[in-house]
């Protein structure tokens, strides 16, 4: 198929084209030197076609790439907004743990101090449960001081904060080669569009900067999760140490104390004393304590561990009994109510 | 844009990925703000609602005869049939339940981009009948469009996880690898080559092995046992008075958890048992707990090391080991498998390795080539079900292009052996037509063992027909003990119109046809007619039953 050339475009190329007959002898002289042949305007067209479509293939993955680092940038914000809950579970989970069972234990307390010598062994668990949830957070007893990698809690300081990165600008393109155009041969626009769409694919292919952007972000996150941390931790930690501090020199102190009419009272002060503090951390931590008395049975914050048969129908999904609180952080269930739940049951 | 998921259909949990716009390997998050959502269905009294997850357990506890767990065991199980609120459910339909709270919450995470396809996951082991109650309840599924979920391929869990391992290796490698797949409930163990040179990748599973009752739960109930005996000799209470009480119960399951994942981070943990005006600090030290379990993590080696040995290989010829699941966690497991074979471990995301791998096929395959369109189908042809991968004997090379326009192939193998039952002299006979390990064929190919029999065995009398059945087992020999073999699909007369004599030469083969079915062909050498019969499964559709319900369910 014959294709019509732009008319302009045709005219410049065949005055810039040098006339076929002087050109010849030339070339009949100097073999050595072999000059590309001109293209023709349907390559010329062909190549046009090819720099846009690899353009628009690169506009298209940069924008998917910005597409990303925006859900990166949501989903770092996500992840910061579940961060604090991510650093309190584990502790708090644990200490929610031991506050039921004291709890468990106050209810019924004259059952386990059954003798002094019980009391001294449950008053010596409370002093060992507490050391084992520092322990478990790393921190340890050295020379009778609570540490973290050997430096006393009382003393440890947060790391530094570190400054938000400087997202770097984009390098602005270089300029395109200053030089001449030259002769206007299809050539000459080829090696034009060319280097243009050089520079047009490096800028689209600045991963590099947009990697150190994310790399920048990336740090700045780890950064800014190791202060707040510290910043978190480090109090609850302490509180933590104080409360089992203050148990074991309650628990010291009840030797020689305790007699049959007071052991009961003593565990209990002991059991208030550790059950205290913990509530203490658990609201420092930002843990919200329901103690629900209805006797409604909910699906998100209750937990069944048994049903309990009824004939009375008014009764069916009714709480019959409620073992524990329910715990809840930013509005998330830490830790569910346990309840037994009535379920009707015809008599016959 | 469209987007393909990959999807871990679990026994405890399932997990959904895919890859986004950049090749970005992502999780959806359930509309619970989950990672993995619990497989389990609780089934409203009212009959129309659902709860699939983490509330299911709860809504289900009150209703025990309304909440269905591990239903991926029964898969195919034309005798599983659960009833509820007056329906019959087959664990397909189940199943399909599930898929379809994971894909809505899929398609709620996407923000209104469609769902083209899915790749769902099975376990190895999986037979025909459990692979196409897979594909049937992915199916079922249908979409927010309107339109059926497409299932693009049914595909092996270890698989999976290997390409999820091999996308993040863009060197060029030889390696054979075991998949250790230790989960809440299962354990896998697979070997593979993997044979990546430049940009071609191939993954060739060799052999498969493991026991879908051995997972962490048993980690769990070992710990439980043992401190629950401590307690009461500490404490003179009564063991199955603490069994027996459900306040106990709730709590040995929580601690005991909790105790295994604290004992993946130090050496030692404590339990601390309430009952009856009793309590006694029990200390469960690393070592304890190895000692505890010791047995349990020797079940795995020994399933390794019977699966080397029925395969004929040693661990010498295995270059890594590739730890999937969230129970290789545990030290002993890290410790077992260095002291046992002195292997280079690999573990990387162990809770999500299946659904990305799932999620990189899916995202890669071309649907024109594959779905539907076994090796060599013409272009154009109707879609050949189980070509997908939905049979154990199926058919097919899958081939998907990975992350850096890498060309990637998978070759499975059959991962059973189906068996011909024929009488000869009066005496039943079994010969495996189709071995497990061996390819499998493409669709349309003869397959590589066709036995000859005789119709009548030694009896020279004239036949006016065989009684035959297909069987599916386990061994890799031609040669099949009968106890080895178990009849999924009913026995079929094949008449012979005239009478042939009993010495008269049968060949036969077996195929799976343009429809997915099995076709079990018999040739009478003498005269050449063909005899073309469809083994059908024992039970019928029962394992599909239910299925067509599950559009009107609404999930809760």
């Amino acid at each position: 198929m014959e294709q019509k050339l732009d008319p302009e475009l045709q005219e410049e190329a065949t005055e810039a084209a040098p006339p076929a007959e002087t050109a010849a002898p030339e070339a009949a002289e100097t073999p050595a030197e072999e000059v590309p042949a001109e293209p023709t305007y349907p390559e010329f067209i062909a190549a046009l076609g090819k720099y846009y479509d690899d353009l628009s293939r690169l506009i298209r993955i940069t924008k998917a790439k910005d597409e990303t680092i925006a859900k990166l940038s949501k989903e770092v914000q996500a992840y910061r907004e579940g961060f604090a809950m991510k650093l309190v579970k584990p502790l708090a989970t644990e200490l929610i743990s031991l506050r039921e069972d004291y709890r468990k234990t106050l209810r019924e307390v004259d059952t386990y101090a059954k003798s002094a010598a019980d009391v001294k062994k449950y008053c010596g668990y409370l002093v060992s449960d507490l050391e084992d949830q520092l322990a478990n957070c790393g921190v340890t007893l050295k020379d009778d001081v609570f540490c973290i990698g050997g430096v006393s809690i009382w003393e440890k300081e947060c790391r530094k904060q570190t400054s938000l990165f400087d997202l770097a600008e984009v390098a602005p393109a270089a300029e395109p080669d200053g030089t001449a155009w030259g002769t206007p041969t299809l050539s000459a626009v080829m090696a034009r569009v060319e280097a243009g769409n050089a520079q047009l694919v490096a800028l689209l292919t600045a991963n590099e900067q947009a990697d150190k952007n994310l790399l920048g972000y990336v740090n700045y996150a780890a950064a800014l999760d190791d202060n707040y941390s510290d910043a978190f931790l480090l109090p609850l930690y302490r509180a933590l140490a104080t409360v089992q501090i203050a148990v074991r020199e309650y628990s010291d102190a009840l030797d020689g104390m305790l007699t049959e009419e007071n052991r009961a009272e003593k565990y209990a002060g002991a059991l208030q004393i550790a059950l205290d503090g913990i509530d203490g951390i658990l609201t420092q931590a930002g843990v919200t304590i329901v103690t629900d008395p209805s006797d409604n049975y909910d699906l998100a914050t209750n937990r069944l561990v048994k049903a309990v048969p009824t004939d009375d129908p008014e009764k069916d999904k009714k709480v019959a009994f409620r073992y524990t609180d329910c715990y809840l952080y930013d509005g998330k269930v830490l830790y569910p109510c346990k309840v037994d739940v009535y379920r009707y049951t015809p008599k016959n | 844009m469209a987007k393909k998921i990959g999807i871990d259909l679990g026994t405890t949990y399932s997990v959904v990925s895919y890859v986004d716009d950049t090749g970005v390997i992502t999780n959806v998050e359930s509309a619970e703000g989950e990672k993995t959502t619990p497989s389990i269905v609780y089934f409203d009294p009212n009959g129309t609602d659902v709860v699939v997850g983490s509330a299911a357990r709860e809504a289900g506890a009150l209703d025990p005869d309304k909440i269905i767990e591990r239903v991926k065991n029964y898969m195919g199980d034309p005798n599983y049939m659960k009833e509820i609120n007056g329906k019959e459910f087959s664990a397909s339909a189940i199943s399909s339940i599930i898929l379809k709270k994971l894909v809505s919450d899929a398609e709620k995470w996407l923000g209104g981009e469609e769902i083209d396809g899915a790749v769902i996951t099975c376990p190895a082991y999986f037979g025909d009948a459990a692979r196409e109650a897979t594909r049937k309840a992915g199916e079922a599924v249908v979409l927010s469009n309107g339109q059926p979920l497409k299932v693009l391929k049914i595909m092996d869990e270890p698989t999976a996880a290997a390409i999820a391992y091999g996308n993040s290796h863009p060197e060029d490698m030889h390696k054979t690898v075991l998949i250790y797949d230790l989960g809440g409930g299962t354990f896998d163990c697979t070997i593979m080559r993997l044979d990546f040179e430049g940009q071609d990748r191939q993954y060739k599973v060799i052999t498969t092995g493991g026991d879908h009752k051995l997972g962490g739960k048993d980690w769990d109930k070992a710990l439980t046992d043992y401190v629950r005996g401590e307690f009461c000799n500490q404490t003179g209470c009564d063991e199955d008075a603490i069994k027996a009480d459900p306040e106990m119960v709730v709590w040995f399951s929580e601690k005991s958890e909790a105790t295994k994942k604290m004992l993946t981070q130090k050496d030692v943990a404590t339990m601390t048992p309430n009952y009856d005006g009793q309590k006694a600090r029990i200390e469960v030290t690393l070592e304890k707990f190895n000692e505890l379990t010791r047995s349990l993590f020797g079940q795995t080696i020994m399933l390794i090391d019977q699966m080397l040995e029925k395969k004929g290989m040693t661990m010498a010829e295995i270059d890594e080991i590739i730890l999937v699941g969230g129970s290789t966690r545990m030290k002993q497991v890290e410790e077992g498998l260095k002291d046992a074979y002195n292997k280079p471990l690999v573990s990387f995301d162990p809770d999500k390795a299946v659904s990305n791998g799932a999620a990189l096929v899916a995202s890669g395959m071309n649907v024109g080539d594959n779905f539907g369109g076994a090796e060599g189908a013409a272009e154009g042809a109707a879609p050949v079900a189980g070509a997908d991968g939905s049979f154990s004997l199926g058919a097919q090379t899958t081939t998907f292009e990975g992350s850096g326009g890498t060309s990637n192939e998978i070759i499975e193998l059959c991962t059973k052996s189906y068996c011909l039952r024929y009488f000869s002299n009066g005496q039943p006979k079994y010969i495996n037509l189709v071995v497990k390990d061996t390819p499998k064929p493409a669709h349309g190919s003869t397959l590589p063992l066709i036995p000859q029999l005789t119709v009548g065995g030694g009896d020279s009398g004239m036949w006016d027909s065989v009684e035959i059945v297909i069987m599916e087992n386990e061994e890799l020999t031609s040669d099949v003990p009968e106890d080895k073999c178990e009849a999924l699909y009913e026995e079929m007369p094949i008449p012979f119109t005239p009478p042939v004599p009993g010495n008269a030469l049968v060949e036969v083969t077996l195929d799976v046809d343009i429809n997915g079915q099995l076709v079990l062909t018999l040739v009478e050498q003498a005269t050449g007619v063909r005899h073309e019969v469809h083994p059908v499964r024992k039970g019928g559709d029962a394992a599909s039953k239910g299925l067509d319900e599950v559009a009107s369910f609404t999930l809760g």
